[in-house]
Order: C-alpha cells, then sequence, then structure tokens
C-alpha cells in the first residue's frame, strides 16, 4: 500500500520537475503548447483544415488585446472537458494533456491580469460598511447596530471602488438608517430640554404579578373541571378553554387533567400563595427619563450576604452590597440613563439561596455630566433657541455637512438647497425641530458624505494632505480623521516623515485601530471560508466557534502592535487565545478575554497555520481538505493564487466499494490529467497540515496512539511546495519560511491594495520592490511593514 | 446622460410642485385607452390543513363526465372553468403544519427561503400599477400555514414579505388614500428639494473628479433618478388615476366566512381597476370553521381519524372551502375591465394547500382557473406523472403570463400536461 502511493507520488513529482521547471515560471510555456497543438491539433485545426473554423497555428500567443482571450478559454474548456482531441485521433497521455492545460490556464490567467491593468486608476468609491458605521460615530458619538446598512458585496478586499455598485437599495437603507439616527437624536435632545419632573420613589413587589398569574390559572382550570363534571354544554366549556370544543377534546382534557394539569397549576398556585419576594433575582421594567441619575436598591427577605449584580437595558451598572441575613436592606447604587433610555428595565441578578422582597427605585435627578456628541454641539443650540431664524438654521447646517462631507465640496449654494428642504418643510406648516429632519438626512444621503472623493484630472497626480489624512484615516481606523490629522493637513505637515510616524503609532496605538486590524485580516484569510463551514452545534455552543473566529483578528492585533515580522504568521512561539481555546490547544489557560500566552517547546501550535479557524476553514463536510488548506497557502502564503477551478468537472469521489483514506482520495486528482495540471501545485501543500482534523485537533495530542497510526498520520502529512519536498508540519513551515519574502510581497500587496483601494497593477512593482527591500533588512516586522505602505509614493498618489 | 447636461429632472419637478395647488392637469387626467390585451393578473391562495381523503376524485376525466365528489360539489357552476391537480409534491416540504412557508417557494424547508412565484410574476405583471404586489394574510395566527410567516409571498432574499390582516387594510389600501392630496404634494414638494439638494452636491464634486470617478457619480446619479421616477409615479398616481371611491362602506364587524368573501370581492375590484396585477392570499381557517358553527378547532379536524364528528365537520369544511372558491370566481366572472371583458378572462388563479388528508403532504391538492391562459386544460381532475414537482406547475404558469424563464426553484421542467 505504501508502497504504491510512494511510487505514484514520486511519478507526480517528475511530471511536475519535467514541464513546470519550478518556481512557477512558465519560461517555455509558448514550447509546450505550440509542441502539443503540432502533435494533436493542427491537423484539423490547421493551415490545411479548420474544422469548427478553428485554426490553432496563428492564435495570438501574446494575448495582446481582450479579443484574444475567447480563443484560449475555448481550447481550453475543450481540452478540460475531454471533448478534444475527438476519440478515434491520437490522444495525448496524461503528463501532455496536464502540461498543456497547466501552461494554458497560466497564460489565459496572467493575461486577463494584464489586460485588466488600469494603469493604477483608483475607482472613486463610496463607504463600505465599517466605514460607514465609522463615519455616522464620528457625528452621532454612538455605534449603531451593525445590520443598518447591507453588508458589502466585494470579492476582493471591500474597499476596492472598481467592485462596488451603488443602487436603489443602498440608498433606501442609508436613508433609512440616517433618518432614523437624526429623528431618535432629535427626539432624544427635545424630551431633555423640559424641565425634569421632581425626583419620587418607587417600590417594586416582584412576587405580585406571578402569584396573580398563577392564582388565575389555577381558578380556572378548577372552574373548567367543575363545569365538566355538571354537565355543562359545549359551547359554555369551549369560552374556557378552546380545546374543550368537542367530544374527543374534552376526553383528552379530561386525561391530562388527571395525569398533570391540576397536579402543575395547584402546585404552581400553592408555591406563590403567602409567598413573601422572589428567589435568585428579579427585573422591573418603568418608563424614565434619559440622561439622568437614578438610584436603586433592593429589600431582601433573606440573603446569604454579599454583592448583587444590577444591570439596566442590559448593560450593567454595578453592585449592591446586602449583610447576610432576614429582612434586610441593601446599600444604594447610582447609575445614569443614557440619551435614549426613555425606558429602562432593571434586572437584579442574586445568588438562588437569595430571596428578594422589593426593588426601590428614586430619580430622575438631572446627570449634568456629559461629553456632547458633534450632532448634539451642533444641533442642540438650534434646538433651545424658541424660534430660530434661518441664517441660525443656516449656520448650523453648514457646521453639520462641512465636517460630515470631511470639508469638501460645501458652498453657499448647496447650503441654500439644504435651507430650501427646511423652508419647504415649514411652510408645509411644521414645527422647526421636525423641519430638521429632512435636511439633516440630506445630508447624510449626500454623494459628499458616502462617496470618498479625491480630486483629480485623469492622469495621476499627488494626493492632497487633507485626501491624504481622510485615506489614512479610513484605511487604519475605517473613519474620518479627528482633528488633530485635519489640523496637521491644514498645516502641510503630514508629510514630514517623523510627523508621519507619529501619527500612524498613534493611530495603531488606539482602539479605533481594531476594526482595521479585525476587518483587513479575517478578508486576508479569507474568513468567509470559516463562516460557511457547520460545526457540530456543541462547539457553536461552547463559545468555541466564536472564540476560533476571533482568535484570527486578536493574533494579528498582537502581531502588528508588538511590531512583529510577518513570519509570525508562518509559525509563532505563542499563541492569542481565550480559555476555550486555551483548553483546545492544551495551553494553560488564565482567565478573562485574549491574551497572549507562550507556547511550551512541545507545541505543535503558532502561527496563522495551525488556528482552529484556519485549519477548519479546509474543512469539506467530515474530512479535511487539503486543496482548500493548500489554495489559500499557495495564494496568501506564497503569492500565487491558483487559478479557479474550470466548470463542468465533477468533483472527485469515493470509488464504490472502496473507503479511502482523504489522502487516497484527493490524491486521485492526480489520475486525471485535467486536475492534475493544477490540483499538483495545492494538494501537496495542504497535506502538511493533515496531522490536524476536519476541526482543527491535533491528531496526535492527547490520546494514545499506537506507532503504526502515529506513523500513518506523520506519512499522511509529508508533501512538497513546488517540488521542495518536506515531512510534516515542521516541514511545511520550514519550506514557507524558505519562502517568506512571497508571504511578505503578499501581506505588503494586500495592505496597500485595502489602503489605496484598488488592485495592485504592473505600475505598482518598483515602488513595492523598494519598500520591500528595505524591510526585508529588518525581517519584515508588520507595523514598519504599515508605516512603508503609507508613507509609500502609491498611497499618496490619486 | 451626464449629470451636468442633464436638467430634465429638476424642471420636471419644478414644474409639477409648481402645479400643485392648481386644479388637476388635463394632460395628467388623461384616461387611459382601452387595452386591446387585457393584461395578465394572477392570485395564489394557500389553505392550509387539505382534505377529506373522499374529497377527491378517485379517477381523471371531464368533471361533465366523471362528475364531482361530495366535497366539491359547491363549485359545480363552474366545474367547467376549474381543474384539480393530482400527485404533486412540493419537493423540500417535510412539515405539515408549516407547509405554507415554502408553499409558492419550492425551497427546501430546512434551509433559507427563497422567491416565491407570485413576486416573481409580479416583478413582470406589475410594472404599471399603483401596487407592485399585494400579499394578503390573516389575523388570526398562522394556524396550518407556518408560525413566522407574514404573507405567502417570499422576496428575492428568502424574507417573508408582510401582508395586509385584514379586510380592513386592504380596504385602506385600495381605496382610502393615506393622505389627502395636499399631503402628498407636499411630501413631494420636500422630497425633491432634498433631491436637489444631493444633485447640486453631485455637481460640485463632479467637476474636481476624474472622468473614470465621474461615470461611478453617474451610478449615484441613476440612483436619485429612480426615486425621482417614483416620485413621478405618485403625482401620476394622484392626478391621472386617483384611487376609486369606495364601492361600499367598510362593515363594522367582519371575521370568519364574511371576511373571506369580502377579501374576494376585493381581489376582484383591485383586479378591475387595475391597482395591481398579482395578488396572494394566506386564508383564514379556524375563524371560517367558527362562524359556521363548528367548534372543532381546524387542527383536530384534520385528524379526522379521532371521531365521526371530526370527520363530519371535515366534510362541511370541505364543502366550506368550495362555496367560498366559487364565490372568488363568480366576483372575477361578473366584474368587468375597461375592454368590457370580465376580469375572469384575464385571471390565472390558483388554490391549494401544501397537504392531501391528514399528515400526508404527496399528492397536495392544486386547483387551477381563469381565462388568462389560453391553452389551460380546464373542467377535468388530471392525474400527473407520480410526484410531480410542484415548482413545475408555477414555472409553466409564469411562463403561460409571459414571464421569460427557464427554471424557477425545484422545477425540473414545463408541465405539458396541464396544457391543452
Amino acid at each position: 500500500m505504501n508502497q504504491i502511493r510512494k511510487g505514484k507520488w514520486i511519478a507526480v513529482i517528475s511530471i511536475a520537475t519535467l514541464t513546470l521547471g519550478f518556481d512557477g515560471a512558465f519560461a517555455d510555456d509558448e514550447e509546450v503548447i505550440r509542441a502539443f497543438f503540432g502533435n494533436y491539433c493542427v491537423k484539423c485545426h490547421g493551415e490545411e483544415k479548420q474544422k469548427g473554423d478553428v485554426r490553432l497555428d496563428q492564435l495570438d500567443y501574446g494575448i495582446t488585446d481582450h479579443t484574444s482571450v475567447p480563443a484560449w478559454q475555448d481550447v481550453l474548456d475543450v481540452l478540460n472537458t475531454g471533448d478534444m482531441p475527438p476519440e478515434k485521433e491520437k490522444q495525448p497521455n496524461a503528463e501532455e494533456l496536464a502540461a498543456a492545460i497547466g501552461s494554458i490556464t497560466d497564460k489565459v490567467a496572467s493575461a486577463r491580469k494584464r489586460l485588466a491593468a488600469t494603469g493604477g486608476v483608483i475607482t472613486m468609491r463610496h463607504l463600505n460598511k465599517r466605514e460607514y458605521l465609522g463615519s455616522m460615530k464620528d457625528l452621532f458619538g454612538i455605534d449603531l447596530p451593525r445590520d443598518v446598512v447591507p453588508d458589502d458585496a466585494s470579492d476582493g478586499f471591500d474597499t476596492d471602488g472598481s467592485e462596488q455598485f451603488f443602487s436603489l437599495k443602498q440608498y433606501e437603507s442609508f436613508h433609512k438608517a440616517g433618518k432614523e439616527v437624526v429623528e431618535r437624536h432629535l427626539t432624544a435632545l427635545t424630551a431633555i430640554l423640559s424641565p425634569p419632573p421632581a425626583p419620587e420613589t418607587v417600590r417594586y413587589d416582584p412576587e405580585i404579578e406571578p402569584f396573580t398569574k398563577a392564582k388565575t390559572a389555577h381558578e380556572r382550570l378548577e372552574k373548567a373541571k367543575a363545569m365538566i363534571d355538571a354537565g355543562a354544554p359545549i359551547s359554555e366549556l369551549r369560552k374556557l378553554d378552546s380545546n374543550l370544543a368537542d367530544k374527543a377534546g374534552i376526553k383528552i382534557w379530561l386525561a391530562q387533567y388527571k395525569r398533570f394539569r391540576s397536579k402543575t397549576t395547584l402546585k404552581k398556585y400553592e408555591s406563590w400563595k403567602g409567598k413573601k419576594g422572589v428567589a435568585g433575582g428579579l427585573s422591573y421594567t418603568t418608563a424614565s427619563r434619559p440622561r439622568s441619575i437614578y438610584t436603586v436598591s433592593i429589600g431582601a427577605v433573606e440573603t446569604t450576604g454579599g454583592a448583587v449584580d444590577i444591570s439596566v437595558n442590559g448593560r450593567s451598572v454595578g453592585n449592591v452590597q446586602l449583610e447576610a441575613g432576614k429582612d434586610q436592606v441593601s446599600t444604594e447604587l447610582q447609575f445614569s440613563t443614557s440619551l435614549f433610555d426613555s425606558e429602562i428595565r432593571i434586572t437584579v441578578s442574586g445568588r438562588k439561596e437569595d430571596i428578594f422582597d422589593y426593588l426601590r427605585l428614586t430619580g430622575p435627578i438631572e446627570d449634568t455630566a456629559n461629553t456632547p456628541s458633534f450632532f448634539e454641539t451642533v444641533v442642540g443650540p438650534v434646538l433651545r433657541s424658541s424660534d430660530p431664524d434661518e441664517a441660525e438654521i443656516a449656520a448650523m447646517l453648514e457646521q453639520f455637512a462641512d465636517r460630515a462631507f470631511r470639508y469638501q465640496d460645501i458652498d453657499g449654494e448647496y447650503i441654500e438647497e439644504l435651507v430650501n428642504i427646511y423652508r419647504t418643510e415649514r411652510s408645509a406648516g411644521k414645527e422647526a425641530v421636525e423641519s430638521l429632519v429632512h435636511p439633516l438626512t440630506a445630508i447624510l444621503t449626500a454623494p459628499g458624505f458616502l462617496y470618498i472623493n479625491e480630486q483629480n484630472d485623469g492622469s495621476r497626480g499627488a494626493l492632497s494632505q487633507r485626501e491624504f489624512a481622510i485615506r489614512m484615516a479610513y484605511f487604519l481606523w475605517g473613519a474620518p480623521p479627528d482633528r488633530e490629522l485635519y489640523d496637521l493637513a491644514k498645516s502641510g505637515k503630514l508629510y514630514d516623515k517623523a510627523v508621519l510616524r507619529a501619527q500612524v503609532d498613534r493611530m495603531l496605538a488606539s482602539g479605533k485601530a481594531d476594526v482595521f486590524l479585525a476587518d483587513f485580516i479575517n478578508q486576508w484569510s479569507d474568513i468567509k471560508r470559516f463562516d460557511e463551514v457547520d460545526l457540530p452545534v456543541k462547539l457553536i455552543r461552547s463559545g468555541f466557534e466564536a472564540a476560533a473566529r476571533q482568535e484570527i483578528s486578536e493574533f494579528f492585533k498582537v502581531l502588528v502592535r508588538e511590531n512583529r515580522p510577518v513570519d509570525n504568521l508562518i509559525d509563532s512561539d505563542f499563541v492569542v487565545v481565550n480559555p476555550i481555546l486555551a483548553r483546545y490547544y492544551r495551553v494553560k489557560p488564565s482567565p478573562g478575554g485574549f491574551q497572549k500566552v507562550a507556547l511550551p517547546e512541545s507545541s505543535t501550535r503558532g502561527g496563522m497555520l495551525t488556528q482552529a479557524a484556519f485549519l477548519i476553514m479546509g474543512t469539506s463536510g467530515p474530512r479535511t481538505s487539503p486543496t482548500i488548506r493548500g489554495t489559500i497557502i499557495r495564494d496568501r502564503f506564497l503569492h500565487d493564487p491558483p487559478p479557479p477551478p474550470p466548470p463542468n468537472i465533477p468533483a472527485i469521489e469515493n470509488p464504490e466499494g472502496q473507503r479511502l483514506s482523504v489522502r487516497q482520495l484527493v490524491d486521485r486528482h492526480m489520475n486525471v490529467a485535467q486536475c492534475a495540471s493544477c490540483h499538483k501545485k495545492i494538494d501537496p501543500i495542504g497535506y502538511g497540515l493533515e496531522r490536524f482534523d476536519h476541526l482543527g485537533g491535533d491528531r496526535l495530542a492527547g490520546r494514545r496512539i499506537g506507532p503504526v497510526q502515529r506513523r500513518a498520520i506523520q506519512e499522511a502529512a509529508s508533501g512538497h511546495v513546488d517540488g521542495d519536498s518536506f515531512e510534516g508540519l515542521e516541514g511545511l513551515q520550514q519550506v514557507l519560511l524558505k519562502n517568506k519574502d512571497r508571504l511578505a510581497r503578499s501581506m505588503y500587496e494586500s495592505l496597500l491594495s485595502y489602503g489605496i483601494g484598488r488592485k495592485i497593477e504592473f505600475v505598482d512593482e518598483k515602488d513595492i520592490d523598494e519598500n520591500l527591500g528595505e524591510l526585508e533588512k529588518q525581517n519584515y516586522p508588520l507595523q514598519e511593514m504599515i508605516f512603508a505602505v503609507i508613507a509609500s509614493k502609491t498611497f499618496a498618489t490619486k | 446622460m451626464g449629470i451636468l447636461t442633464n436638467h430634465s429632472r429638476r424642471s420636471f419637478l419644478r414644474s409639477s410642485s409648481a402645479c400643485l395647488a392648481l386644479p388637476v392637469l388635463d394632460t395628467f387626467a388623461a384616461p387611459a385607452k382601452a387595452a386591446v390585451d387585457q393584461p395578465k393578473r394572477m392570485v395564489f391562495l394557500g389553505q392550509g390543513f387539505g382534505f377529506l381523503p373522499e374529497f377527491y376524485p378517485t379517477e381523471s376525466g371531464k368533471f361533465s363526465e366523471i362528475g364531482l365528489t361530495d366535497g366539491m360539489s359547491p363549485i359545480e357552476a363552474h366545474q367547467d372553468d376549474i381543474s384539480l391537480l393530482g400527485n404533486l409534491v412540493n419537493v423540500g416540504a417535510y412539515k405539515p403544519h408549516e407547509g405554507s412557508e415554502t408553499f409558492l417557494t419550492g425551497a427546501n424547508q430546512r434551509g433559507k427561503n427563497s422567491i416565491s412565484c407570485d413576486q416573481v410574476a409580479a416583478q413582470h405583471l406589475c410594472k404599471d400599477t399603483r401596487h407592485p404586489h399585494l400579499p394578503l394574510s390573516t389575523k388570526e395566527k398562522r394556524i396550518g400555514h407556518g408560525k413566522t410567516m407574514l404573507s405567502m409571498a417570499y422576496n428575492k432574499d428568502g424574507n417573508s414579505i408582510p401582508g395586509l390582516d385584514t379586510s380592513l387594510e386592504l380596504y385602506a389600501k385600495l381605496f382610502v388614500a393615506n393622505e389627502t392630496k395636499e399631503q402628498l404634494m407636499a411630501r413631494i414638494k420636500t422630497e425633491s428639494s432634498v433631491l436637489d439638494s444631493l444633485e447640486v452636491n453631485a455637481r460640485s464634486i463632479s467637476r474636481r473628479i476624474a472622468k473614470t470617478d465621474k461615470e461611478k457619480l453617474e451610478e449615484y446619479y441613476q440612483t436619485i433618478r429612480q426615486v425621482e421616477l417614483a416620485l413621478k409615479r405618485q403625482i401620476e398616481w394622484a392626478d391621472k388615476n386617483p384611487k376609486p371611491s369606495p364601492p361600499f362602506d367598510y362593515p363594522e364587524e367582519v371575521d370568519g366566512e364574511a371576511e373571506v368573501k369580502l377579501m374576494f370581492d376585493m381581489i376582484a375590484l383591485a383586479f378591475q381597476t387595475d391597482q395591481t396585477r398579482v395578488m396572494s392570499y394566506m386564508m383564514p381557517s379556524q375563524s371560517v370553521l367558527s362562524s359556521m358553527g363548528i367548534t372543532i378547532p381546524a387542527h383536530s379536524i384534520s385528524h379526522y381519524n379521532a371521531s365521526k364528528e371530526r370527520r363530519d365537520a371535515g366534510a362541511l369544511r370541505d364543502k366550506k372551502c368550495m362555496e367560498l372558491l366559487a364565490y372568488l370566481l363568480d366576483r372575477l366572472k361578473e366584474k368587468k375591465g375597461l375592454d368590457g371583458q370580465s376580469v375572469y378572462d384575464g385571471c390565472v388563479v390558483s388554490y391549494g394547500t401544501n397537504i392531501k388528508a391528514g399528515h400526508s403532504l404527496n399528492g397536495l391538492p392544486l386547483i387551477l382557473s381563469g381565462g388568462g391562459i389560453k391553452n389551460l386544460r380546464l373542467g377535468e381532475s388530471i392525474k400527473l406523472p407520480q410526484a410531480t414537482p410542484l415548482a413545475n406547475v408555477w414555472l409553466t404558469l409564469l411562463q403561460q403570463v409571459g414571464v421569460p424563464i427557464e427554471q424557477f426553484s425545484h422545477s425540473n421542467g414545463e408541465l405539458g400536461e396541464i396544457m391543452a
């Protein structure tokens, strides 16, 4: 068995060595293809005959323009589906066919990329979801729910304008979200203009409601029973209980009454009867005044004492203290209501031994300690003015629009149009506040707010410093610049290298950069694949799924903030985990959230390759998929994305009556020339992670494994990267480390592409080469790399 | 059409808002010319719970020859205008009591739902009507249909579209303007001033940006154009074709059978006044039974084997269902469109439920009627090949009313058997 596999393996390697010359270089593509055509095709598709009007000896080998692509694609399609050469003609052997398909596939792919090049044009884009939420937070000071606008549908990075399309649906969702936020703020700010009512104290006794409920249920049940016994007509019974609608229904009802109904309602009723207080916790909902201070305390019939947690509308506000004993009164706790808390639900969570008697609430008292949002600062004064004149309205709208539009494209005509909306509303009889909704919403749906627009005359040119600050802020924060950045841009100091460096450091250190680091690395690692895998319910409930997903970004945050080298993605001597993942990885868990944990020498984990989420992305049903794992590694770590699978080729399957290992199954790719041409560059890489199962668990850890099994697992994990063969995970990591220049280029180009919002093209090569050359000397530290991207010529160019 | 050159939007809105205070303009008030071909209209009715086994004809053939079962007898007056399809299966459905969820969508019930056939039809047929579709529902709990459903209609993302729960809501939609003309015009005036501001902003931006970016801004501008066209449609509907005056006062308390009849009256009226061309109706069961004086719950009746009493109630229910369907066909036949033809002549009516009888999903019943499809086989009990996908029926109906599609949901082919 082993023998056979090994034999085949060598054969595969030899195909690769023969035809590919490795290193992804296809020096003699044209020669391979011409030879193939000469041997198998031109007899019917050449100078003499042109069957089906196809002639192959005169194809455009350079693929110099778009019109040449389809002819090549046609050739590829018929080779892939096996339609050509026809059965009765001379057939190429598997190696020849694989080589030809491989060469043409690469030729078409590189031609497509070359022909799609724009010479570095950055397409103007509208704010993506992250940037919209960040921009709204800049104005309103609050985090909107993530689902207020639809997700971005983009194949590449979500910042690529050429992938975007603005539709009515988007306009409507921006309009709806904007209008709701404006209305909500205007209502809330207006509500607190009126003087607060005098504070009062209310007492809530939690047992009254459940007692009444249990009593009613019990009485109704017994009444129905009595009526049935007395032979009451069905028309009367029906009124009490809709189940008592026919004879069969009554029969079932009586059986249930006897079996359990009478007992459970009575038990419930009696348990509440004469009871004082409730056990464990309680919650109380009441109307409240926004932005005010309330005081809460609780009384206990009986308690073991200690702290009892209080939360208001789902957010924890602290705890109150109780002494152990009977009839205790707790300490008091003050909490503030937010601008939007016109109703509060107070939840008290104690221990199950505690019997709570009542909750006492006193308030409201005006809360003066608040940092107003930008919106409040600008709109507030107008709201307080009893009858604002148009000049006041115009000034307010201008101030709001100016910041929303990032200080671009505001002129008198535009402000006049905004005032005109207000005027139209007023003349239709609306109140002043009400009349502000539409003009303010109009600002939030205007192209000045929704689009990141950079001045340009059609040829590549330098950004203004303000445009640069905006681009950088959306890159590192997913939000507009703050005052400091705008000021530096205005005074022309931003391009000073020391100033810029200090700003980049400040921005990356800020919590506002979390969203960039997470969104970027999630897109880089193609986390969508993880989201599409159905994990066992147990792993979802336990919190493993969420933790595994988050690990990728938590790890990357540490890499960037500690300025670690990019090769830490291949292997690192630490992991960033929470207790759930720590247990999974068999490292010492420490309580709390995600944190850096050093790995013992013996651990196999470390780097992105061994992260549970990364491994799970390469899962296909109940087994691993070395193909997917290999694809991601070739694409992201080796910077050589494999072409998409051609259509109409059936998936590999278990041959009937045989049970194949994953390795044997995937190796079947090699038996089919059409598959082998690409898969030989993918699958053998993925094998390197075979010691991890489809849920990312280490097959060699934790349980007793016999030497035979151990050997089998280790052997299944041998493979090669472009002919450079390796054994197991460590071997794979070594080969990848040897190729870390490719990982560094992949990461640099991705950061640049994400940051400037377009694909990387040939015109960028020189700038990229120079920067990578500098970074190589320092072993590609990530924070330096981000700075290099921002400080590059390309980043400052539109 | 570039941003800088196109001023038609602003001038249009200016002029339309300028005339708001004036009497209705003649150009807007011109009556629509009588159409030569009556537009196609479709109504999809969903009942839930199925029928008793004896409701179904045992053989295939023309009803005029094989006769109607006792359960179907109330529809005798229309027996030449209906067909009952046998052997249908809604592939992917497995929940008997939640069966309306995928009745019009054919989605696999274990996964995400998908667009319903009425919505596919509406996209094609309702381009020029006041309402792009009108899904109707019931205020009783979704007994026999599906707990989370808002109506039988699902949008392209597979989300349930909120339906009108009562005949009162439909009445308001069809006959009552929810704002006065002054309010409507004031709203449109505000909205057009908003569009003006957006355009001014777009124009200042377009002065500074590269030509390729102007193309991108054009997408935004096209969106604004669509908003504007919607406003224009509202103005036109307000003037050219105001909502018809209510043909009757809304009766105070309506429930059960009377509620269904009122809905049916208004379905016919909605089609007659061409306010929409596609409707669906998730029909009530429990309240109809109550109004018949039957006190056994609808769900209990569907488990008819528990007692003779239940089986008898079931027989009454089946007949009532047919009586009500006959009532709708009467209304459609008596209402005349602008061209003098009856509304029925342009209509495709489908009536069905996901259950055959008891808990059995295979062989669910579907009744087709209406003159909207010329060669539709009517007047027959048609036994289709075993396990014919329901989606094939939807595909065929959609294609026959002119929707250019090759496939709908899990369909695997057109259904030649239902065409003459």
